[in-house]
Formats: C-alpha cells, structure tokens, sequence
C-alpha cells in the first residue's frame, strides 16, 4: 500500500526533473559552445591567408633559384630551343607573379595546378598516395598515444620506480634512432631472418585487409617510435607535475583508489601538453612518413613528393606541401579544442 | 572495540615520524601523544617545521614513503590501529571515516573539474548513492557550508569562486560522508581575516552538530583561543604543552608557550614580541631539552636532561625542567 | 623535456614540508644524471676530434676504391671491415661523421640567425608587429622539417646546404618563441619601464637581462635541433636527396648498404648506431644543462 501510494509522487518528481533538464541543456550547450565556435572561426580565418602565405613563399623562392626545372626535367643533352619550347609550355617565361595569379585562381576553381611531367593534376596524384599515408600515419598515431600517454602516466605518477626507470633510458635510445634506420632494422629482423612479415612492397589496400595489415606494420612501428618515446617523455614530465599538485593530494585524501585517480584526475590535468604535443607530431609523422614510404616502397604522398623533388616537378612538391600543412593546421585545430575541454580555465582567454 | 569516551575517537602514542635521507631515516616527530574525543576540538599549534602538519597528516598516510615514513607509534581510529592497516582499507578511511581539510583552497581544489564533481567523487566512492542521489547530496552539502546559490555553484570550476567560497567547498568535501575525525591542517592560513573568522566558525560548528573529533594545526594562536577545547603546542618534533585551551592561555605551563603568547597581538600593549632565535633544523635536534638555547630560563642543566612530558592537572601535561620552579605570565596576568 | 622535479614530501605539505624539503632527496640520481652527461659529452668531443683528425691519422683514403678487398670484415688492416667498393669502412664512418655534424650545424645556425633576433625584437615591441610575425612563424610551423627539405630539393636541385637550410629554417619558430617569451618577460619588468620613461638607452640592460633568462632554454634547444638535424640529414641524404657521391655521410652510407641487407647488414648497423651515438650523447648533454640550470628546491 505504501509502496504504491508512495510512488505517484515520486514518478512525477523524476518526470519533472527530467523534464527541467531536457529543456535547460540545449539552452546551456549553446552558451558554453560559443566561445568554442568563435575560436573554430577564428582559428579557420587565419588559416587559410597563412595557407595563401604559404604557397606565394614556395614560388617566391622558386622563382629566385637558379636551377632551371625545364633543363633539369629534358636532361643535360636537351637543345636549348627544345628548353625554351618547355619553358613556354610550362609558363615559366612569364613572371612569377603572373604564374602565381594562375596557380592561384586554379586553386580557386578547386585545382593543385598540372604536373610537369605528364601532365597529370596534382590533386589525382596526391589522392592515389593519400590513402597510403592516411593509414600509416593514423596507424602510427594510434599506436603513439595508446603507448606513449599511458606509460608516460604511469612512470609520471611514480617517478622512480621501475617502469619509470626502464621507460626513461628507452625513450632516451629511441629518440635517437632514424626512423627509415629502424625500419631497415626491423625489416632485417622480421622479414629476412625470422620471415614472419613481408618486407619491402608496394601496398594495396583494396586487397586481403589482413595482408595490408601485416604490410603496415613495420612502417607504422618505425614511424611511431620515436614519436612514441618523445610523447612518452613529455606525458610523463605533466603527469610528474600533477601528481605534485595539493589537488591530487585532495582527491587521495577522499579515498580514491591510486588507479581511478591517475585515470581520472592526473590524466585530465595532464593531458592538455602531450594533446599539444600529438598535435605537432601529426606534421612530423607525415614527413618522416615521406622517408619511410621510400625505403619500404609504398605509394604514399610523401614518396610522391620524394620522387618529384627528385625530377623537379614542382607543382606536385608544392601540392604535397600545402596538403600537409592544411592537415597539420586542421591538426591544431584539434588540438585546441581538445584543451578547450581538458582545461575549464585557459577557456576565457 | 571500546567505544568509550577516554579511548578517544582519535588516538595517538609515541608516534614517531622520519624523513628518509639516502635511505637512512633521521625522526623529526618523536614521542607525540594525542587523543581527541567525540565533538572535541583540539588545536595543534606550533611554528613552521614544528611537525604538526606531520604529526596530523600522519594519521591518514598521505605522506609520501619515498620522503617521509611512520617509524614508530600508533594511531587508532575507535581502538582499530591505522597505522597498520592494509592500503585498501585505509582507503575506505580515508574521506569516510576521517575528512581532510587542507591549507591552501587555491591549489587544493582540481581545476579541471566542477566542484560538483569533485564533491560527488568521494561520495560515490564510499556509499551506493546514485549519480542523482548523489547530487542531491552534493547541493544540500552546499548549503550547509553556507554556499549561496548551490544550484548554480554547482557547475562552476574553482577558478570562479572566490577563497573563501572554496575553502567551504574542501570542508563539504571533507564532510561529505560523515566522518567521525575531521583533521584541518592550517584551514584558515591562506585566507583573509574576515574570512578566516567564518571558516572557523563553520569549522566548529560542524564539528559540533556532526559529533565529530576535530583536530586543527595552525600556527596562529588566536585561531586556537577562537575554536579550540584543547591546545598542544609542538617544538621541533615534540608536544612540548598539551592543556585545556583556557589553561593554556592562562597558566602556560612552558617557557615556549609563554613566549608564543607574549608574541600575541595585543597581549602586551604595543609591543610585539618575537622569539629570538631560529628553531633547530628538522631532525638535527640539541641535545637535552630542545628549546633550551632559545629559552630565557635555560640553565646549565636543560641542556643535559632530555625533559619529560609530565602530567601536572588532570588536563595539563608540559616538557620542561624547571617547570615548578618557574613562574610563567599567561594572557591577562 | 622538462627537468626532474624534486620528491616532495607531498604536495604542498605546507610551510612544515618546506623546511624538510631542502634535506637534498635523490642527490645520487642527480649526480648521476650530470656524470652521465660529462660522459656523454667526453664522447662528442672524442669523435668531433676524431673527425676533424681523420686526415692525419693512419687511415685508408674514404675514398679510395680497393675492389679485390670488398665487403670484409675487420682485420688488421681494415678495423670495421670495407664496403661493396673494398673502401675502408671506419675511414668512412669518419668522413661521413663530418659531413653530418656540418650539416646538422648548418641547420642549427640557420634556425637561431632566423628565430632568435626576430623573437628578441618582436618581444621587446610587442603590438601589431608582434601579432603579424608570429603568425608568420605559426605558418612555417605547420609545414615539417623534411616536407620543407623535400620542397627545397625541388627549388633548387640536389644539395645538401639548401636542405639543410630548409630544415634550419622549420625549426626557427622555436626559437622564436623562447626569445619572444623571454624578451617580452623581461620588458614587462618595473626597471625596464622606469628607465624607458626617464628617456634612457636600456638596450644593454635589457639585453643582458634577456640572455640571462633564455640562456639555458636555448641551449637545450639548439642540442635538440642539433640532433634533428643529424637524424634529418641521414633521412635526405638517404633518399639521395642530400648529399651527392663521392662525399658520404651517415645517411647516403646506408643507401648502399641497404641493398646489401640480407649479406652484409653490419654495413646498415654501423652507420645507425654512430647516427644512435651522436644524437644520443647530444640529447644527453642538453638534458644534463637543463637539470643542472633548473631552479626547482632541493634538485641540486
């Protein structure tokens, strides 16, 4: 009887409250995602002049260098009638500023230019190597941070002990070795002496997904490694900063357990560095990825820059290198919205 | 086991406290005897390095092991020794049966979470509540520190509180579960005067309603005469005067305390007196009666005999040799 | 990255935890991480001596071909053995040695001339200056070293200078900020706007001021970029991007030796583990200043 006549109330007590809350949080997300959004906005307005910026450098420069592309792609026999027959095609007996105006209006109309050779677009050579690189880098960065952050956490909350102790003398190695290095090491290793992963070959990703898988690995670790340990050392460094903080000590002092505070607490205040700092390791990845692409034989947009810094064709370099630092920049777009959330009080600033 | 009043609800004997120092511990507490009682408020007082912060955060292990460790003593929570106790349980003491209030609210407090958050953490922990139960809880713990407004101030972050209102937020959060001790370490020191008055009031009177055994380290006297039932005062590791407060600011008993007195505002009409001298460095401590080089009545003697912590009244106990040969001037003397 | 932090008692343990503190906890871990960069720095000084030497000393011309003595191992005559030219594999480290350190301070030098200057001055103007050249180095930020390497090769042919410079040039926003921080610390400071509101040439102070508060931070900096610049070196000149044959440095060593893999992978060992050593022993002397010039209580 009381259990029944107890109910009522209660049904419309919780009703009510959810009610008032369906209502508020629409209202509350609004107001707390404008400061987030004028940042998005900005961050978005300054990205494309710097991109702008960018692209003019590369073919401000280009046009003071001495080397002259149309000799270097007909080779040192070529007729000098023949070079200027090229330099006409390729527009480069106009002035820079000219070239540049058409470059830009063809970016304008969705375009990366031609590439010498061929006359391929530069947007379909780059989106052949695309896919390849996407799922390097992203590889390596999944593969960074479920390494690096967890194990910079841990050695950070005990400095000292022993997984700090070990971790810190790796990291110390690993920052040191070349990456293309690791991966010729690695392919000796696994490849020619133990045969369990292919070596070198080109990738396609279309085929048996766990072929391609296995194709990756070496690359991925080679690319990762130091950018694990560099994410390892910088995560510790905060987490070590954190664990000194009074606010820590207050959490242990309501009874915490040591892992839900280093999961909840110390990561949240020590993330907004190592966040940062996978932001920028995205860039790097990308032209160590340029590296690695080659030695392993893969078909990515940095092996495609690679071999057309080789022949000189700069429109595909240009294309490559502006892909890369929208990507680079979108990167730290995330970045700062990811501190946006893991630190309330940088948010008025 | 014995729940009765004389056993105390916190107690603790012959607690010794080390600093490790390449792997050999040097104590810088020694010898100290406390015992708090049910709705009890006992103030700790005593100079920086005095070790009473230690002496108070000893009892609920949160000192790094690494630095500092317990090497001799126990401290019983109700009779049931923690000292000993296994890390797992003594994280089921922690904020719900002992609540912790630290110095600074500014640094004490996470910045990148809500407080509603940080109050509801320790709640969850320790009791079944749902998350809604639990913010309910969290709102009524609120106002009962007297937070205006809890609804609103329950979503904000510390930085948009000011010191005051975050010191009430660490006591909620040391409240939250209903601990039977609650242990502030120096809770008023980062605040301004005004504040500092209502924190403690809030301070006592929790302690009161909730039936707890409060202990207050401080180094401001006038904190201790405000709040406290009982003082013991620490030098250099040592309880060196333990009585009841107004027997203590009366009739002190030892020459460190008459000397903190006399340093009172306001005690001796425009002239504030300090106490010459340094305090011996943690853990290099002269032999004999350790106040002795700083002591105006120090004799030959004081600095050969280690002194007893002696027993005078039923509630008054001090260290010193010449305690019945010397008469002390107290406050209003 | 960041220097050791002292053992605390526990945070913040109150001004009791402070007069404790000063007791020098892990004094042993302290020497040991300044011993370890005295050595480390014993060994760079070693082999730039080395390198620098190597004409003078009893070795094989780099360059001279011996086919019949190919792909050895060490014997008396050749200590780390020959190449798949019969070239003498340790007078060929050294030289190779050379040119990397020569590019890596290429690098270097190009990434403090660019940051440095413009961050001291746009740190001490500030305004709109400030904002505009900061977005500048914002921009050269976004694009990584070796993409920009890789550009330059396109612009300007197969060199290793240019490259290097590219890679001097990624790496000046660095630079930059730690002066422009500095610089616009100090010219926040109450003498600095004292002296500029009586009309005085602070420009001295100021600077002295400056290098004062940078001085330890850049040097770190420059040791990192040092050692980028040597693992960089390696990846272009590997690509065949760098430097051109005959001359070799550690990076184009390994693209010979790396067709030579399944036979002969003590020739892609060796020069990885001088590249290891150098980059190694520089991140440990840079981490070495860098404790050794933090002010936290109780680390030294």
């Amino acid at each position: 009887m009381s259990g029944i006549s107890g109910r009522g109330p209660v049904v419309a007590l919780v009703g009510g409250a959810t009610a008032g809350r369906g209502a508020k949080p629409a209202n509350r997300f609004v107001q707390k995602a404008a400061p987030l959004l004028r940042m998005v906005a900005r961050r978005v307005g300054i990205a494309v002049p710097l991109l702008v910026l960018v692209s003019f450098s590369v073919f401000a420069i280009s046009s003071i260098s001495t080397a002259d592309p149309a000799r270097a792609i007909l080779g040192e026999g070529a007729t000098p009638q023949s070079v200027a027959q090229l330099r006409h095609q390729l527009g480069l007996d106009q002035s820079f500023l000219h070239r540049y105006w058409d470059w830009l209006s063809g970016v304008a109309h969705g375009g990366l230019g031609n590439s010498w050779y061929g006359n391929i677009p530069v947007l379909t050579k780059i989106s052949q190597g695309l896919p390849t690189t996407i799922s390097l880098v992203l590889a390596a960065m999944i593969l960074t941070a479920v390494v690096g952050i967890p194990l910079g956490l841990y050695a950070g909350m005990r400095r000292g002990g022993k997984v700090d102790t070990i971790a810190n003398s790796l990291a110390a190695i690993g920052l040191a070795m070349p990456e293309f290095w690791v991966a010729l090491v690695l392919i000796l290793l696994l490849s020619v002496k133990l045969r369990v992963l292919p070596g070198t070959g080109a990738l396609t990703l279309s085929g048996d997904p766990w072929q391609a898988a296995r194709h990756l690995v070496i690359p991925v670790v080679a690319i990762a490694l130091p950018q694990i340990c560099a994410l390892y050392r910088q995560t510790r460094a905060s987490a070590a900063i954190v664990a000194q903080q009074d606010y820590v000590r207050t959490a242990r002092a309501g009874g915490i357990s040591e892992w839900s505070l280093l999961r909840t607490r110390v990561a949240k205040n020590a993330l907004v560095a190592p966040v940062t700092l996978l932001g920028l390791q995205l860039g790097r990845m990308i032209g160590i990825a340029a590296v690695v692409e080659s030695v392993y034989g893969l078909h990515g947009i940095g092996s495609i820059a690679v071999q057309a810094a080789l022949t000189s064709d700069l429109p595909v370099v240009l294309g490559v290198v502006l892909v890369t630092a929208a990507v680079v920049m979108a990167a730290n777009l995330l970045t700062d919205i990811a501190t946006y959330y893991l630190a309330p009080k940088a948010r008025n600033s | 086991m014995n729940r009765t009043a004389d056993v105390g609800a916190l107690s603790i004997g012959g607690l010794e406290i080390s600093l490790v120092q390449g792997g050999r511990p040097v104590p810088v507490v020694t010898g100290v005897n406390l015992s708090v009682n049910k709705k009890e408020v006992l103030g700790l007082v005593g100079e920086s390095g005095s070790g009473k912060s230690l002496t108070s955060l000893a009892a609920t292990r949160l000192l790094d092991p690494r630095v500092v460790r317990t090497t001799a003593g126990s401290v019983k929570l109700f009779g049931k020794e923690l000292l000993t106790l296994p890390e797992a349980e003594m994280r089921r003491v922690r904020g719900k049966e002992i609540g912790i209030i630290f110095q600074d609210p500014m640094t004490s407090l996470d910045p990148a979470f809500t407080i509603g958050y940080q109050l509801s953490c320790g709640l969850r922990w320790h009791t079944d509540l749902t998350r809604a139960a639990a913010r309910n809880r969290v709102l009524e713990l609120l106002g009962l520190v007297g937070i205006g407004d809890p609804r609103r101030r329950v979503d904000q972050y510390p930085h948009q509180l000011s010191g005051g209102t975050r010191q009430r937020v660490m006591i909620a959060m040391a409240i939250a579960c209903e601990p039977k001790v609650l242990i502030a370490d120096e809770p008023t020191t980062a605040l301004d005067a005004t504040t500092q008055a209502q924190i403690l009031e809030l301070i006592a009177s929790l302690a009161t309603t909730m039936e707890m055994a409060t202990v207050i380290t401080t180094h401001d006297l006038g904190v201790v005469a405000d709040v406290c039932d009982r003082v013991a005062v620490m030098y250099a590791g040592q309880i060196v005067e333990c009585a009841t407060t107004d027997e203590l600011f009366y009739r002190p008993k030892h020459p460190y305390t008459e000397r903190l007195l006399q340093s009172l505002p306001g005690v001796r009409a425009g002239r504030l007196q300090g106490i010459p001298g340094q305090p011996p460095r943690s853990g290099r401590f002269p032999q004999g009666c350790r106040f002795a080089p700083r002591c105006p009545y120090a004799r030959p003697g004081c600095s050969a005999d280690d002194p007893e912590l002696t027993r005078l009244q039923t509630d008054h106990a001090a260290r010193c040799l010449r305690e019945a040969e010397l008469e002390l001037t107290g406050v209003g003397a | 990255m960041s220097a050791e932090l002292p053992l605390r008692l526990h945070p913040g343990l109150g001004t009791d935890a402070e007069v404790l503190t000063s007791a020098g906890v892990g004094t042993w871990r302290s020497f040991a991480r300044q011993r370890l960069g005295l050595v480390a720095l014993i060994v760079l000084v070693f082999i730039v001596a080395a390198t620098l030497l190597a004409p003078l000393l009893p070795l094989a011309d780099p360059n001279a071909q011996v086919l019949i003595d190919r792909l050895q191992g060490p014997t008396w005559h050749h200590w780390l053995g020959t190449d798949e030219l019969g070239r003498d594999e340790l007078a060929r480290l050294l030289a190779a040695t050379r040119i990397s350190l020569w590019a890596a301070l290429q690098a270097t030098v190009v990434g403090v001339a660019l940051g440095v200057p413009i961050g001291l001055t746009t740190g001490l103007l500030g305004g709109r200056l400030d904002g505009v050249v900061s977005r500048l180095f914002d921009a050269v930020q976004s694009m990584p070293a070796l993409m920009l390497a890789i550009a330059s090769v396109a612009v300007f042919g197969r060199q290793l200078t240019p490259a290097m410079v590219a890679v001097g040039v990624a790496f000046s926003p660095t630079f930059y900020r730690v002066s422009r921080a500095a610089a616009s610390t100090v010219s926040r400071e109450t003498y600095v706007e004292a002296s500029r509101s009586m009309g005085q040439r602070t420009t001295r102070i100021v600077f002295s001021h400056i290098i004062g508060n940078v001085a330890s931070t850049l040097i770190v900096q420059i040791s990192t970029t040092f050692a980028f610049g040597i693992l960089a070196e390696a990846a272009l000149s590997y690509l065949g991007l760098g430097v051109q044959p005959p001359a070799a440095s550690l990076g184009s060593m390994l693209t010979s030796a790396a067709i030579l893999l399944n036979t002969s992978p003590q020739l892609t060992l060796l020069p990885g583990l001088v590249i290891i050593l150098l980059a190694l022993c520089v991140s440990q002397v840079s981490n070495a200043v860098e404790y050794l010039t933090s002010d936290e209580v109780g680390v030294r």
